[in-house]
């Protein structure tokens, strides 16, 4: 890109698009920072007078945003681990063995990947029902869970398919059984995959608002996504400078997690589309 | 070591042990996925009563009910006009920004780093710091305007359905972009530079490198965007239902807000399943449409 005007252009795009993204973050922050008063003063200040922290003590004592998240934590960790134990070797099994009705068994996974939970919230609904579990962060794992099967399976398996097999076979010969060397050599050889999963599972969960919100009813077991939408949504007065701050403290965690995790996110991601 | 022939036990074991590596995955999928794609199918043709347990056949009732109901066939359209706006900008603009981030220009990490934000926040609070980044009474920039006298009234986008339906749609692009810019630039960084290089040589510049070099190269990672972001704006929940519900007068009902709001408010779970069942097939026949598309374009 030598052309200056193109390069000026590049850069007005660039400055122009990270604005519309952090412009939200700066005001968040900023509300965060003032008390009630200053926020529903006329003219707003842009920049909070005593930079008051109670607002985040706030959260802890007054709205119970700690157990909000906690509770997050446990259901997207929990159907996060779950979906790694069951979709790693249902991957290894596409990825490496023969056996009649692959095809299919793929095919069949594919297609559960379109289906969003929105799509069939009246059966899952009835479902729940049925296996007793509304109310309960139970009903959320294993709903995040299945949902991020399909794709953690293509996603693995086609990372799985770049390790070279003879590697294994070498182990093999070497007298290790079929279950030692998936252990000892492919597993570790396989982390970056793994960590993409993570990741996918962990974005999925943490987004999602339709399955908490039609199975978790009462606010000690919401999750911080639901927590933060049932601050704002039907109120007459919202209390910004609360919600502000638990958005703030729910987000920073995970920039950080990505931030070290980058790279491997978009490598697992392309891995289906290159090969 | 010479070379042993498996014994055709040891293929045997192997479909065996496949279908055991399978089975936890295959189970909970039909517990929690196919079960109740099911009980959805059976629920769309039946009659629900008032706590959405069935109550006898009735045919193809539901099916009528729904495309006889004006506000189900507009927010037909308005979930189409919706994923095209959506995911046609987001293309457009992520494909822009990739091609600058391919560049070594310098402050490429930060923008990256930048990036990251909004993808790493759940969408819904996402739409929460738009909501008040935008509100009108208290919010710090309509306020702030109203102070400057550059607008006479207070910021009022969620008051009208169309206004409120442009905010989605920004908001819908801004959670879409960081996964698509970082798709695309990866697929940029996987051709080969040997093609650009002796593309050069040849003259293609500009346009041209694009057009001919670029674009026939990052063909499959376009394609990869375009499917997933399809699927997902299709059946995106969080930012309109945390926006408007709908709302105001059914100004911004898509499809899944509508089922939702027919199945828990309305408690009519008969019609929001087959609602349900719509959206299948529209997302089926979008899909095979697309596989079709992109084998031709591998063949060609």
């Amino acid at each position: 890109m030598r052309n200056p005007v193109v390069k000026t252009l590049a850069y007005a795009f660039l400055t122009l698009t990270s604005v519309v993204i952090l412009v939200p973050y700066l005001i968040m922050l900023i509300t965060s920072l003032k008390t009630r008063q200053e926020v529903f003063a006329f003219p707003p200040p842009w920049i909070p007078k005593s930079f008051y922290l109670g607002n985040f003590v706030d959260l802890f004592t007054k709205v119970e945003f700690g157990q909000a998240m906690l509770n997050s934590l446990i259901a997207v960790g929990a159907a996060t681990i779950l979906t790694l134990l069951i979709a790693t070797p249902a991957a290894y099994a596409i990825a490496r063995l023969r056996f009649r009705g692959r095809n299919w068994i793929v095919a069949i996974f594919l297609v559960t990947q379109m289906f969003k939970p929105v799509v069939i919230i009246v059966g899952m609904f009835q479902v729940m029902v049925f296996y007793h579990l509304l109310d309960n962060l139970l009903s959320v794992i294993l709903a995040y869970a299945t949902f991020n099967l399909a794709f953690s399976i293509w996603m693995l398996s086609s990372y799985f398919q770049t390790i070279p097999p003879a590697i294994e076979e070498a182990a093999w010969i070497d007298g290790a059984s079929r279950w030692t060397a998936i252990r000892t050599i492919f597993v570790p050889m396989a982390r970056p995959g793994m960590v993409v999963a993570f990741l996918f599972s962990f974005v999925a969960g943490w987004n999602d608002l339709v399955l908490a919100l039609s199975f978790l009813r009462s606010s000690s077991k919401f999750t911080a996504t639901l927590d933060i939408f049932s601050l704002v949504s039907g109120r007459y007065v919202v209390e910004w400078q609360l919600v502000m701050a638990a958005v703030l403290m729910a987000t920073v965690p995970v920039v950080i997690m990505f931030g070290f995790v980058q790279r491997y996110f978009v490598e697992g991601f392309t891995a289906g589309a290159v090969r | 070591m010479p070379p042993r022939r498996r014994p055709s036990s040891t293929a045997f074991n192997e479909q065996a042990f496949a279908y055991l590596l399978l089975a936890p995955a295959f189970l909970l999928a039909i517990a929690v996925v196919g079960y109740p794609i099911v009980n959805t199918i059976v629920t769309a043709f039946s009659k629900t009563n008032a706590v959405g347990q069935l109550a006898g056949p009735a045919g193809l009732a539901n099916f009528h009910t729904i495309f006889t109901d004006p506000v189900f066939v507009q927010a037909l359209w308005r979930t189409a006009l919706w994923t095209f706006w959506v995911v046609g900008l987001t293309t457009v603009i992520s494909m822009v920004l990739a091609l600058i981030l391919y560049e070594d220009l310098r402050g490429r990490r930060v923008f990256q780093l930048i990036l990251l934000i909004p993808w790493a926040t759940s969408v819904t609070m996402t739409t929460v710091a738009w909501m008040w980044t935008i509100n009108g009474q208290v919010g710090l920039i309509s306020n702030t305007l109203q102070v400057w006298g550059w607008i006479p009234e207070p910021l009022g986008f969620l008051a009208r359905g169309p206004s409120a339906m442009v905010v989605a749609i920004a908001i819908g692009i801004v959670v879409s972009i960081p996964f698509t810019t970082s798709v695309l630039v990866s697929g940029l960084h996987s051709i080969p530079d040997e093609i650009l290089e002796a593309g050069l040589l040849d003259g293609a510049r500009g346009w041209m490198r694009f057009r001919y070099l670029i674009m026939p190269m990052l063909g499959p990672f376009l394609t990869i965007t375009l499917v997933i972001n399809l699927i997902n704006v299709f059946n995106s929940f969080p930012i309109i239902w945390t926006l408007t519900q709908g709302g105001p007068a059914h100004g911004t009902e898509v499809v899944v807000t509508y089922l939702y709001k027919t199945a828990f408010r309305f408690n009519e779970f008969g019609q929001a399943a087959a609602m349900s069942l719509i959206t299948f097939v529209i997302l089926l026949v979008l899909s095979i449409a697309f596989s079709i598309q992109t084998m031709r374009t591998r063949l060609s």
